[in-house]
């Protein structure tokens, strides 16, 4: 049980993805965990699922969307109310709307900066005092191998903020470090799930073959990763971007 | 003459961008200068024989305005080389969501306009490049109260390597340069002489960079000297930052 008497907020964790595989994996090793989307009934499904295996005093679901700094403060609210601190931050929360650079329009590029870039720094601005005064924290976002390899797909705003939660992720180590927090990103290949095969289609069957592992990842070997760098044994890692892609991308 | 006769968009013209245009003309560029403040793109543009047209990259009509008139006046657009960046250091606990935005959307968000606006004629002329200025501290992170600075400039690193991938099919390169703390104004009003002049001790070259330095990797880039050289992130730091 790694994370007795911790608390931990996971963005986008009731959807099909790596957000629930990690709240669960938290859940798991004794955490308490904050159940946020920005789909409400998914959120309170989830959250129900999990009291029934964790316990009440342990799950909270919580409707949040974190492009907006109301939600957030009040998500981080509900957090503290309910379990009294916040230990982990778990910025999961995606958006990807594929569309060619020439044709995109400035909704769609605002709507992806906003969720993906945006919403980690208002979920950790939010959750930095908290583990200020704790000096204790962890902020672990999600960003993509694509940050680094491009795409021909059409998400130049997708991949502009992958690669911008890894300098995100590097700057906010420097500040927080000397308090106590540590910062760090994880990378994944392709971890097909319904979103990914909703945005991308038929293209996803390529990756076996361009993948040394031969195969996606799972949402549970993400949430592994996450673990990690949640946990004790991770105290000297920070500022890092862990790749978790199966050989996809060596960096 | 590396550059003659191409038709160039520079925007941002401090130093650096100043420097830019004198490298640019002198290799044959026929250069259009953009700046948000008109008469400093003036002075540059005078000093160097080019084109000043005011742009703010927070303002599509302003980005299509620099396009138009550049179509206009020389019927074609060679290169785009961004240079516009803007910082106001303030701690991660003190930054509002006003300032991040701010920050964000000039840095990246108008590199996005700007590409977006030039890339249909790039497309059409099967050919084109371009190139953005960015700092180092997008990849070393900074405790200096940045998240927000550090933050756009690692984001438009991903930028430029996925607009090199979704555009090289159509013969146009994107790369990017990343510099080191600059021994000029713009940066000290920004950072504080002390501070920028502090960092000396982690370049390699012991110096801080020139605006002058990062002329001839544009140079380079713009080229028909570069042929295969896409989607990079060309350090310009003096060994400040090795990858």
């Amino acid at each position: 049980m790694r994370f007795k008497n911790r608390v931990a907020i996971v963005t986008a964790s009731a959807g099909a993805g790596i957000g629930q595989a990690t709240a669960r994996a938290l859940a798991r090793e004794g955490a308490c965990v904050a159940v946020a989307d920005s789909h409400e009934r998914r959120t309170m499904e989830t959250a129900e699922s999990m009291i029934s295996e964790y316990g009440e005093a342990k799950i909270i679901g919580i409707k949040c969307d974190v492009s907006s700094a109301a939600d957030v403060n009040t998500m981080v609210k509900k957090t503290l109310d309910k379990f009294g601190r916040i230990d982990i931050l778990v910025n999961n929360a995606g958006r990807n709307i594929l569309s060619n650079v020439e044709s995109m329009t400035d909704e769609v590029w605002n709507a992806v900066i906003n969720v993906n870039l945006k919403g980690a720094f208002l979920c950790a601005k939010a959750v930095v005092p908290s583990m200020i005064k704790q000096k204790y924290g962890r902020i672990i976002s999600m960003s993509s191998v694509e940050g680094w390899t491009g795409s021909v797909f059409g998400e130049t705003h997708y991949v502009a903020t992958k690669a911008g939660i890894m300098g995100f992720t590097k700057s906010l180590a420097r500040e927080l470090g000397p308090k106590g927090i540590t910062v760090n990103a994880i990378a994944p290949g392709v971890i097909p799930n319904p979103f990914l095969e909703r945005i991308y289609g038929p293209l996803l069957e390529a990756v076996p073959s361009i993948t040394p592992l031969g195969r996606g990842g799972k949402p549970e070997e993400i949430a592994n990763a996450v673990v990690f760098l949640a946990s004790d044994e991770a105290s000297y890692v920070i500022g890092e971007t862990f790749v978790v892609s199966g050989g996809l991308y060596m960096h | 003459m590396r550059v003659k006769d191409k038709v160039v968009i520079l925007i941002g013209a401090d130093e650096v961008g100043f420097s830019l245009a004198k490298g640019l003309t002198k290799e044959g560029a026929k250069l259009v200068i953009g700046d948000e403040k008109k008469d400093k793109a003036e002075i540059a543009a005078r000093e160097v024989n080019a084109v000043a047209i005011e742009c703010d990259i927070t303002k599509n009509e302003s980005v299509r305005q620099i396009v138009d008139q550049t179509l206009e006046k020389f019927g074609r657009i060679d290169a785009l080389v961004n240079n516009v960046w803007t910082n106001k250091l303030c701690s991660f606990t003190e930054m509002t969501e006003k300032l991040w935005d701010e920050i964000i959307d000039k840095n990246l968000t108008g590199a996005f306009r700007c590409a977006r606006a030039v890339v249909p004629t790039m497309k059409k002329q099967g050919r084109g490049r371009i190139v953005q200025i960015t700092s180092l501290s997008g990849l070393s992170g900074s405790e200096w109260g940045e998240v927000h600075f550090c933050t756009s400039q690692a984001a438009l690193m991903g930028f430029i390597r996925c607009l090199a991938r979704e555009l090289g099919g159509s013969n146009i390169y994107a790369n990017a340069i990343s510099t080191a703390p600059m021994e000029c104004d713009s940066y000290f009003q920004t950072y504080s002489r002390d501070r920028v002049e502090a960092t000396k001790v982690f370049v390699a070259l012991g110096r801080l960079c020139k605006p002058e330095d990062v002329v001839e990797p544009v140079l380079f880039l713009l080229s028909d000297d570069n042929n295969f050289v896409t989607g990079e992130i060309l350090s310009v730091g003096g060994g400040l930052y090795m990858r």
